[in-house]
């Protein structure tokens, strides 16, 4: 009996032996995904209008089947006073990867929205003056006023909260690098509402707290959250004119597989096969680094600085 | 230098446990394992392991959750999973005092991976190579000098900070995690790189070999 060679198509090796498939690939120049090493798939990002309860957004497209959408909201809570001593801000991700199926949060969207949370925080991407609400404006009848400078008879003051809601569609390897570009451009575009309370609350027996005339204002001694509400008309930038652009910190990913480093690593293939990931947040048009996070096997030094050197040419290109 | 103190043995209900304090930081993990696989757990070919991590005080949310992330990820790189398949390793990770801040967990990272590895030994799970951790935190003045295993201050004031683990193998040191944080650049990093390992390999001959000395006479006592 004549035993034939079965040919296996690569798509089958690529599930059946991941590790044989890409080392086979790299052996030719080229990965299973068709880019070549050091080569980043084409992202584009779209930054979304204000509508409803959204304050922005915007809409990632990662190669031809990777689409991230992102909304913020806003909320608002009182100020704790020393606890919110604290330069920088952050945000409340809430990150959903659709897989076709509902329930809890995966730890992979627990572990990519906190990592987000704590980034944020740490490379001081939000100036926490910023979220402090400022002046309360008095709305009378169709116009709103906003004094100049804060009421000193207000005890208490308010911080805004920016909750973002992420919504990642056709997941096609690790996620952080694009979550990190897509938020750093709606954080840099996203303008908040002043806040103002409506001089109804002033009125009538309703009235629960001192009111009186000061100038041409009305003035509310304490104010209660729930009286609060957003004028959508007048917006201040989150990001003030003049301080560090957060779409200038860029997130690179990369894998190591067998000593050689992988720029961006895409499908299942490659995030089976590679021994280490690691990410790189720097600057554009810097050498100044503000994260790196590595995982895996064994990475040495000159790996890092080959994944400087590839993130420094996708910057610029 | 900072004072680190690691018990190894300390939970009797456990195949493997370790108190781990460093600068007045506690730490306690227990390691259970090799048992049998829950169904949905179980792998055909090698260990599935089972890292929690539970904080100081309340439950557990996604800042745990990155946590067991980290190190569920370097522990798979470094037991020797194709010897107990079909089995699952439990590791708990209990802090007992961490200076800890919401967005800064990297003292905690640190005490956990080092607690994990103490514990890992005592439960005579087959490991590739030995491992350590260290905290290096860069001062904002120009030219001060790193601090090893820093307090949550310096590490906020600090200009950047980050977690090194190294793998040891016969004085051969590779990096399995690294996590660095704050504004800095290659040139610097390959200085911290470096440091972290004199410092990675003192704590190796220094501490670990003298924790697992100790640990196998106490287990070995009844032959003197």
């Amino acid at each position: 009996m004549e035993l034939k060679q079965t040919p296996i198509p690569l798509p089958v090796l690529g599930r059946v032996q991941p590790r044989l498939a890409l080392s086979r690939h790299l052996e030719l120049g080229v990965r299973p995904n068709l880019k070549t090493p050091t080569e980043f798939t084409n992202i584009s990002v779209d930054v979304l209008e204000p509508s409803g309860e959204s304050i922005g957004g915007s809409i990632l497209r990662y190669g031809s089947h990777t689409r991230i959408i992102t909304t913020l909201a806003l909320g608002i809570r009182e100020d704790g006073g020393h606890l919110d001593n604290d330069a920088s801000g952050t945000i409340y991700p809430i990150l959903e990867i659709s897989r076709g199926r509902v329930g809890a949060p995966t730890d992979e969207e627990m572990s990519l929205a906190q990592k987000l949370f704590e980034l944020i925080k740490i490379n001081k991407v939000i100036d926490s003056n910023n979220l402090r609400v400022g002046p309360l404006g008095t709305q009378i009848e169709s116009t709103i006023e906003y004094p100049e400078e804060e009421d000193e008879l207000q005890t208490k003051r308010y911080r805004y909260v920016i909750t973002a809601n992420i919504q990642v569609f056709g997941r096609s390897g690790p996620l952080f690098d694009l979550i990190w570009r897509l938020m750093m451009i709606a954080l840099e575009q996203c303008q908040l509402p002043r806040v103002y309370q409506e001089a109804n609350d002033f009125k009538g027996s309703q009235m629960r707290v001192a009111v009186r005339m000061r100038g041409r204002q009305l003035v509310k001694e304490d104010v209660g959250i729930e009286s609060l509400k957003f004028d959508m008309s007048n917006k201040i930038p989150l990001v003030t004119p003049g301080s560090p652009r957060p779409s200038l910190l860029l997130c690179f990913k990369f894998g190591v597989f067998e000593g050689q480093v992988l720029s961006d690593i895409e499908g299942e293939v490659e995030e089976l096969s590679v021994d280490s990931v690691f990410y790189l947040i720097r600057e554009e048009n810097s050498s100044v680094i503000r994260h790196i996070s590595v995982q895996g096997k064994a990475v040495d030094y000159s790996h890092l600085v080959a994944a400087l050197a590839m993130s420094g040419a996708a910057g610029t290109s | 230098m900072s004072s680190l103190e690691v018990h190894a043995g300390v939970l009797g209900n456990s195949d493997g446990s370790c108190l781990y304090v460093v600068n007045g930081n506690k730490v306690i993990t227990s390691v259970v394992g090799p048992i049998e696989a829950k169904a949905r757990q179980e792998l055909p070919q090698t260990v599935s392991l089972e890292v929690v991590v539970r904080p100081v005080t309340g439950l557990s949310n996604s800042r745990e959750k990155l946590l067991e992330e980290k190190i569920r990820n370097l522990l798979q790189n470094i037991i020797i999973g194709f010897k107990y398949p079909r089995q699952t390793i439990q590791v708990v990770v209990q802090f007992l005092i961490a200076d800890g801040r919401p967005e800064y967990t990297a003292l905690e990272l640190n005490m956990a991976i080092n607690s994990a590895f103490y514990a890992l030994v005592d439960a005579g799970v087959a490991m590739y190579k030995s491992f350590v951790s260290t905290v290096v935190a860069v001062p904002p003045e120009q030219g001060s000098s790193l601090i090893f295993d820093p307090s949550m201050e310096q590490i906020v004031a600090s200009k950047s900070h980050h977690v090194v683990t190294y793998s040891v193998e016969h004085d051969e040191c590779k990096i399995i995690l690294l996590e660095s944080n704050g504004l800095f650049e290659m040139k610097e990093l390959k200085n911290i790189l470096d440091a972290a390992k004199i410092q990675c390999l003192t704590v190796h001959e220094d501490v670990q070999r003298d924790v697992i000395e100790s640990k196998l006479q106490q287990d070995y006592i009844w032959k003197s």
